[in-house]
């Protein structure tokens, strides 16, 4: 059964939903110099950065519950007559708390100071429960599935979905390891492409029983994907973006030619964007769904990542307008027969979506979402 | 069969069952904490390889060693067995519970980062600075492509995880899960911990079960015994404990056959 989304609020480096998909559509990047760290100790310069003030912890705590208050005003349901769960996807949980007591000699977090339960459950006392999944960059995508499989058994009415991921050191410093030039912007299926930059960012939805809706949703969640490669540590697998994407339409009950737009996961690194091109091509031979990617504009915001697809994907189908995939100037030849929407937005109308999230790990999530009729 | 006493029952297409258990405590003889999981001490993570072969074992973390020796002993591999090769079977999902597995890593990264710069830092630590490393690991070397989780909600995540493997049975996303609760037990992990619990120490902990829709066997499985609701086999074993303590029950109420946990019981118990 698909679900109906009953709101949907974002945080990006750009500002809210609306501000964000304008600055896409635009062809802005919200990219800037890198303020996580000492300056000069990672081989990592530029960064996706929100930019409220110094860098003190529990900052993805803060723009998560912002989200989540925001998308329950707007959700319009009595949280208190409904059965109400959250479910939240992040990859980098809070563990900045932990580096930044490596900087000020501060105490060490608790371990539940890791995950946001604690904050949900004061802030929504109406959550029966939290589940909090740390799938790295599909965590969003994760979520999803799992909120939609809870409504669908009945385990819950309503389900907030949350996403939430800031920037780690430790992390950077791994992404400067693998890099040789610094990156200056993302550039998702670029020739060119420099590698990933981290972007700051939270989301939350909710999604209920479409029975439940007290007006015309902003669209449905038709089915996720779920796969893991099981093949390599880091880089992706054909296969396992396959399986992924093949089992989203067979739970849906849909075809890809019936995709009007993909939002790619488009980390624009050197292994990411050839094997998705790949596997968009191969899994839509006869459809030419428009394609776009957000990283170019918002930068890899991890957990949050998926969340921040599907809010532009329900901005599309409002719209009717696809923001070009920001920072693209060549495509790179894997992508030849995919129509990437480049240096202007596409107008044309978007009914289905398709949204990809690929995980470090080789998890892989892709969400199939519809427009409200 | 007989129930034991106290209990509900579910129907049977609804029901989750246990079909396999393991525990991996260091220093602690399975068979101290319930019957059938292991007459000797279990191995430490440095000495992870006596049952896991050193074949790939090299980079692994402590929390990721754990978890592959309890998943080890749950598929009944003699020490050293060649692992599964061929293509990884998508029916099979995997869910780990985990908190502390990479925060010793995450705080050494940082220090060298500020004292030497990031030059310093091992590429080869990638894989383990990302919090999913558990469930990504013991997919990848059991192969198994199905959905894959790392839940890390504290005390309960091991719960949590039970939680999840239910779920995506009755959903059928999976035909058998695969839950995986662990913790290591490092200076870092072991402060961590001590904020949140200083009367009890951080134990570094494994535990792994099969969990498949009791619809699916082929004869009625036993109902869990509840008189062990509430314990804790082994004190501070934090995202370790959920699983560890199905595993346990499992073992001690097992007479030859799977054994059912009903709805009731994952969440009455649990919640």
């Amino acid at each position: 059964m698909s679900v109906a989304i009953l709101a949907s609020s974002v945080r990006t480096c750009l500002g809210d939903g609306e501000r964000t998909f304008r600055a896409a559509v635009e062809g802005r990047a919200g990219v800037g110099q890198l303020r996580c760290g000492i300056p000069g100790r990672l081989n990592v310069r530029a960064g996706y950065h929100i930019l409220d003030g110094d860098q003190r912890a529990f900052r993805a705590t803060d723009w998560l519950l912002a989200c989540v208050g925001e998308a329950v005003a707007e959700a319009g349901v009595q949280l208190a007559d409904h059965r109400t769960a959250a479910v939240v996807g992040t990859g980098l949980r809070e563990l900045r708390a932990v580096e930044l007591a490596v900087a000020d000699g501060s105490p060490v977090p608790s371990p539940e100071d890791l995950h946001f339960e604690t904050a949900l459950h004061e802030a929504v006392p109406e959550l029966d429960f939290v589940l909090t999944a740390s799938t790295a960059c599909s965590a969003g995508g994760h979520a999803l599935a799992l909120a939609q499989d809870l409504i669908d058994l009945g385990r819950a009415e309503v389900v907030i979905v949350g996403g939430t991921d800031g920037m780690t050191e430790s992390m950077l410093s791994m992404i400067g390891r693998v890099t040789e030039t610094p990156a200056d912007r993302v550039r998702p299926f670029d020739q060119q492409r420099p590698g990933v930059l981290l972007g700051e960012g939270a989301a939350a939805l909710v999604v209920a029983d479409p029975r439940l809706c007290p007006r015309a949703p902003l669209g449905h969640v038709l089915a996720t994907g779920l796969s893991c490669d099981a093949q390599h540590e880091t880089a992706l697998d054909l296969d396992g973006i396959r399986r992924a994407i093949s089992q989203a339409f067979s739970r849906a009950g849909r075809s890809p030619d019936e995709v009007d737009v993909v939002l790619a996961h488009g980390t624009g690194t050197a292994l990411n964007d050839p094997v998705e091109a790949e596997a968009l091509t191969a899994t839509m031979p006869d459809a030419e769904p428009a394609v776009t990617a957000l990283k170019g504009a918002i930068g890899h915001t991890s957990g949050a990542s998926a969340l921040h697809s599907l809010d532009a994907a329900l901005r599309c189908m409002r719209n009717d307008v696809v923001p070009p995939v920001v920072g693209l100037r060549d495509p790179i030849p894997e992508a030849r027969s995919l129509r990437l929407v480049r240096d202007a937005p596409s107008r044309n109308p978007v009914r289905l979506a398709q949204i990809d999230a690929f995980g470090f790990g080789g998890v892989n999530a892709v969400t199939l979402v519809e427009a409200a009729s | 069969m007989t129930a034991a006493s106290g209990q509900r029952r579910t129907p049977d297409g609804d029901a989750v069952a246990i079909t396999g258990w393991s525990a991996h405590v260091p220093g602690v003889a399975g068979d101290d904490l319930g019957p059938g999981l292991g007459s000797t001490p279990a191995e430490p993570a440095d000495q992870a390889h006596r049952l896991l072969g050193r074949k790939g074992l090299r980079y692994r973390d402590e929390a990721t060693r754990l978890a592959l020796c309890a998943v080890h002993r749950l598929l009944g591999l003699e020490p050293g067995a060649p692992r599964r090769k061929g293509p990884p079977n998508a029916d099979t999902a995997v869910v780990a519970s985990c908190n502390l597995g990479n925060v010793q890593l995450v705080r050494e990264l940082t220090r060298t980062v500020r004292e030497s710069g990031g030059h310093a830092v091992s590429a080869l630590e990638a894989p383990n600075a990302s919090s999913n490393v558990v469930a990504s690991t013991v997919a990848l070397w059991f192969r198994w492509g199905g959905p894959n989780f790392l839940i890390c909600s504290g005390d309960r995540s091991g719960f949590d995880a039970l939680a999840v493997g239910a779920l995506l049975l009755r959903a059928h996303r999976a035909e058998e899960v695969i839950v995986v609760g662990c913790e290591p037990a490092d200076p870092v992990a072991t402060e961590m911990h001590a904020r949140h619990r200083p009367d009890i120490p951080l134990r570094a902990a494994a535990a792994a079960v099969r969990l498949q829709r009791a619809g699916d066997l082929p004869r009625r499985p036993f109902l869990l015994s509840q008189d062990l609701s509430g314990t804790e086999p082994v004190p501070g074993a934090c995202g370790a404990s959920g699983v560890l303590w199905l595993a346990v029950s499992a073992a001690r109420s097992a007479r030859g056959g799977p054994v059912i946990a009903t709805d009731e019981t994952l969440f009455e118990v649990c919640r």
